[in-house]
């Protein structure tokens, strides 16, 4: 019951936070970026069928502003396909693969960090290691590799996986130097004597320093991911059958759109992959702002 | 107390820190003090009183969110006083500081750069001001280093591979090299042991005994100024409350504050109990209307809260505000 | 009252120290023992002395390379965690440090009486927070929501004495308790814990480097130099006549609160070593020998404790 009763208040202070979050402008700028990216991609679900299939419209369309056939608004592609829908999609399976990707990652470097910051001895050498080491590897050739030695598995569950391979590592590092560095003050002297023990003492002391940038590397870590999907998708090594950003501007430049003048089949999904980082960067910055012990007033007379 | 030439004199000096544009620190309000030539003084008082803050405005040290108001005249040799909150920088810079005066700040174990030799430390210092190439200026801070019983080998070391004390020794060294007028030390003693300390506050009466200049000794320890000071100026939330030779301050303190303050030090060889201050100093972002001790004085008085006490001299050059003494 | 109350014997730490790992003893074989009846035991020294580290050793903060510390007869080691929380409690240097800025300060108070003194029902548990803010002179309805930094540095280290005492231990170890704290205010904390003794029971480990506090407020002193105790015995014996040349030095140095002795004060110039700590540490016999202004070739050897009229000196002077 006492959980029950603590969560809520941690709940309720959570929103006490966003709500003065909402003070700074960043946040606000990103946050209304981000919820217009979002209702487009949840338009995406309006798609006709017909989107899909090859040659439906005209090829090589130019946008056409005309409201009686919407679906030709931005264009066609070489294969005839509205890129009105192929964009909303495209967006949709992307920013679906960054945030599952952060999902897993960032969750299993918080636990991994946290873990190697309590670990004493040789199993905390053996946790450090294995984060540095993931930590040093070349991401995009070894994602490049990994990638290509997979392509039949591709799909849009199996890349988020793919990408949290090199994606945990550098959380796990961040989380285990904050969680040392509480464990290293006098507080923790304070809590251990006033009957607080181990899973006490992380819960209580640590994680709500922990949390501050697990929420900064959770949103980070959709930056990252998106942008490395696409990076795979421009080399051709991202699932090709589906829409996302990537495979949009791997097909546009396989059909020599930029030669051929087709200028309306890149610039939605640059435009979009744009707007989704500066969004997403605001908020985050405004996020890693606002939790500087410095404007909190943390500990000073 | 004669009138000596008069080195170094605050008049009316505002400090204040600025911390948004709505909101701003008064940490010193409408002080006013001066200094003689050759003479010891004391700034004594607890933290937040505004000592700090007092001497980076003497020294000209105004870096924001630090704004300063009021005059600051300072005398070199027999020039007219100049005003050095009306100079700019980079006079302050080439000419004032170091060489007629020097400021101390507080941890200055922490003030060497730590990318730089402490010979290189002197050799800058010596170059600028004096115009010595590295060779002299070396040999100079060899001979200058060894007389505070350092090693010469010093001169080679990085900051970080000396201990605490040493660094300190080291910044007050470089304080006193060009002979200043005014020498200003906040705080010069307070991270060091005991023994360092009074071979540090020796060194430093020494050479200002020697050089005849002046020194403003700021610090909270008022053991130490009973050793060092010859005239004690106690600070709090910002104003001077008493202004006495420090061996009068001692025997007769005036103000509440001043009181509290010397009956609550324990000494060794007494075993009488000790009282302490209850409460704590007011918040400078709203100082209070009325005299700022009165919420802990023992003797508050009702117009003690509406109206600021004005000064009352009395002999020995005593200064004290407050209104206790204006009943007579 | 057979067992005293703590026991150091031959307790040593060795640390690295420098990129090259040179080696020193921080605290080298130390042997204390505190009885068991309330008292205020000071351990005074100056930064290197290991005091700290001492301190530390007797929290269970850091384990001794060699020795034993035992507790009622007890190895610290061997007790349980309660059992060692309800006995021992610290008091830390830095108030501010001592309370995680983000938690509600009242909440240690109520960990340690729901976990260390077993406290469930939550009127008890209000009920005993309230008696030590209380005795130590504040209000629970007005410290109740404060996070650390809102309260003064004073008020801050009462609550920290109060969640010391709600346990009701044995023994309290303060670790500079009062240094970061203003002049005027540090006598308040010192007369509490003077309180705190005299009216609980409660003996105190007083950590400290002012040698005045240490003088109005303890009844037994040990006088630590580069690691080993050179003089202990009743506090006001030591310090009004210090036997050990380093005891001496540090009471002649001591700026006095009294400008007449000013004089007196400047007579004796203290002679300064190089402090180059490695050199010191490394030292065989007695470390103090660069400084002293009695060495004798003898003090190559360590020197051996001697008692004089109950304070133990350890100098080859008294042999």
């Amino acid at each position: 019951m006492n959980i029950v009763l603590k969560s809520f208040s941690k709940i309720s202070s959570i929103s006490k936070a966003f709500f003065s979050l909402g003070r700074y402008a960043r946040f606000k700028f990103g946050s209304a970026m981000l919820l217009i990216i979002a209702a487009l991609a949840f338009t995406s679900m309006l798609a006709p069928p017909t989107y899909e299939r090859w040659y439906y419209y005209q090829k090589d369309l130019p946008p056409q502003l005309d409201i009686n056939r919407l679906d030709l608004i931005l264009g066609t592609t070489t294969n005839g396909r509205p890129i009105l829908w192929i964009t909303l999609n495209a967006l949709a399976n992307s920013l679906y693969i960054g945030v599952l990707t952060a999902l897993i990652a960032s969750h299993i470097g918080l636990l991994i960090g946290l873990l190697a910051g309590l670990a004493r001895g040789y199993k905390e050498s053996i946790l450090i290691t294995m984060i540095d080491s993931f930590v040093s590897l070349p991401g995009l050739p070894l994602l490049i590799v990994l990638a290509m030695a997979l392509k039949q598995n591709l799909s849009i569950y199996f890349i988020p996986l793919i990408l949290s391979v090199i994606a945990w590592a550098w959380p796990a590092r961040n989380v285990r130097s904050i969680t040392v560095s509480v464990l290293s003050r006098d507080f923790i002297v304070t809590s251990s004597f006033s009957g607080i023990r181990f899973t006490g003492i992380l819960f209580y002391e640590v994680l709500p320093y922990v949390i501050g940038w697990h929420i900064t590397n959770f949103i980070n870590t959709i930056i990252w991911a998106i942008g490395m999907e696409t990076a795979l998708a421009i080399f051709g090594l991202s699932i090709l059958s589906k829409d996302t950003l990537g495979t949009m501007i791997y097909w546009a430049l396989n059909y020599n759109a930029l030669f051929r003048g087709l200028w309306w089949w890149l610039l939605p999904p640059v435009l979009l992959l744009i707007l989704i980082f500066v969004s997403l960067y605001m908020i985050s910055v405004s996020i890693s702002t606002y939790l500087n012990p410095r404007l909190r007033g943390g500990s000073g007379r | 107390m004669n009138e000596k030439e008069m080195v170094l004199e605050a008049q009316n000096v505002y400090g204040e820190y600025t911390i948004s544009p709505t909101n701003t620190v008064k940490a010193v309000r409408d002080v006013s003090i001066s200094i003689s030539k050759g003479e010891v003084v004391g700034i004594a008082g607890e933290s937040g009183c505004g000592k700090s803050t007092l001497v980076k405005i003497l020294y000209g040290y105004l870096e924001p969110p630090l704004t300063a108001k009021g005059n600051v005249l300072i005398r070199i040799n027999n020039t007219p006083p100049v005003n050095i909150l009306s100079l700019n920088e980079v006079y302050k810079r080439e000419k004032i500081w170091w060489r007629y005066m020097s400021y101390i700040p507080q941890n200055s174990m922490n003030v060497l750069n730590p990318f730089m030799r402490i010979g290189d430390h002197f050799a800058e210092l010596l170059k600028k001001h004096i115009g010595l190439n590295k060779e002299d200026s070396y040999r100079v801070a060899r001979e200058y280093v060894e007389s505070l019983g350092l090693r010469k080998e010093i001169l080679k070391a990085f900051p970080h591979q000396l201990s605490g004390g040493m660094r300190q020794r080291i910044v007050l060294l470089l304080a006193l090299m060009l002979k200043p007028s005014i020498i200003l030390a906040d705080e010069p003693t307070t991270a060091v042991d005991v023994v360092l300390q009074k071979a540090l506050l020796m060194f430093l009466l020494d050479k200002q005994r020697e050089y005849g200049s002046s020194l403003v000794i700021v610090t909270h320890d008022l053991g130490v100024h009973a050793m060092a000071s010859q005239r004690l100026v106690v600070m709090y939330a910002g104003k001077v409350v008493e202004e006495a030779p420090t061996e009068i301050i001692f025997e007769d303190p005036k103000h509440p504050y001043s009181m509290a303050l010397i009956e609550s030090i324990p000494r060794i060889g007494d075993e009488s109990p000790k009282k302490g201050l209850l409460g704590s100093p007011p918040d400078l972002r709203n100082p209070p209307h009325g005299c700022e001790f009165h919420d802990r004085c023992p003797f508050a008085m009702d117009i003690c809260k509406r109206e600021p006490p004005p000064k009352i001299t009395y002999e020995h050059n005593h200064v004290v505000r407050c209104w206790l003494y204006t009943k007579r | 009252m057979n067992h005293p109350l703590l026991t150091l014997n031959r307790v040593t730490k060795t640390f690295r120290y420098g990129i090259l790992g040179f080696k020193f003893k921080a605290v080298d074989n130390i042997t204390l023992t505190l009885e068991d009846k309330p008292h205020i035991f000071t351990i005074a020294g100056e930064s290197g002395s290991g005091k700290t580290t001492l301190a530390k050793m007797i929290l269970r903060l850091l384990k001794p390379d060699q020795g034993k510390i035992l507790f009622k007869g007890v190895d610290i080691y061997i007790l349980d965690n309660i059992t060692f929380n309800r006995n021992i409690q610290p008091i830390l240097q830095d108030p501010y440090a001592a309370f995680n800025p983000m938690r509600k300060v009242i909440t240690y108070l109520e960990d340690t009486a729901k976990n260390v003194l077993g406290l469930k029902d939550p009127y008890n548990i209000k009920e005993r927070i309230s008696e030590v803010l209380s005795y130590v002179g504040l209000d629970l309805s007005k410290v109740a929501q404060k996070y650390p930094h809102e309260f003064s540095g004073g008020e801050l280290q009462r609550m920290a004495i109060a969640r010391a005492l709600i346990p009701s231990p044995k023994l309290i170890v303060a670790d500079e308790p009062v240094s970061m704290l203003d002049a005027s205010l540090r006598i308040n904390i010192v007369n509490l814990m003077k309180k705190i003794k005299d009216e609980k029971g409660i003996t105190f480990i007083y950590i400290t480097h002012d040698l005045a506090t240490a003088y109005y407020l303890s009844d037994k002193i040990a006088v630590m130099f580069r690691g080993t105790i050179i003089e202990v015995g009743d506090s006001k014996k030591v310090l009004s006549k210090p036997l050990h040349p380093y005891t001496q030095i540090l009471m002649e140095s001591l700026p006095q609160v009294d400008p007449k002795r000013r004089s007196e004060w400047s007579m004796k110039r203290p002679k300064l070593g190089f402090h180059i700590e490695e050199q010191e540490f490394a030292l065989k016999g007695c470390k103090f020998m660069p400084r002293c202004p009695y060495a004798m070739s003898i003090c190559k050897n360590d020197p051996p404790e001697i008692d004089i009229g109950g304070t133990r000196v350890r100098c080859w002077l008294y042999k």
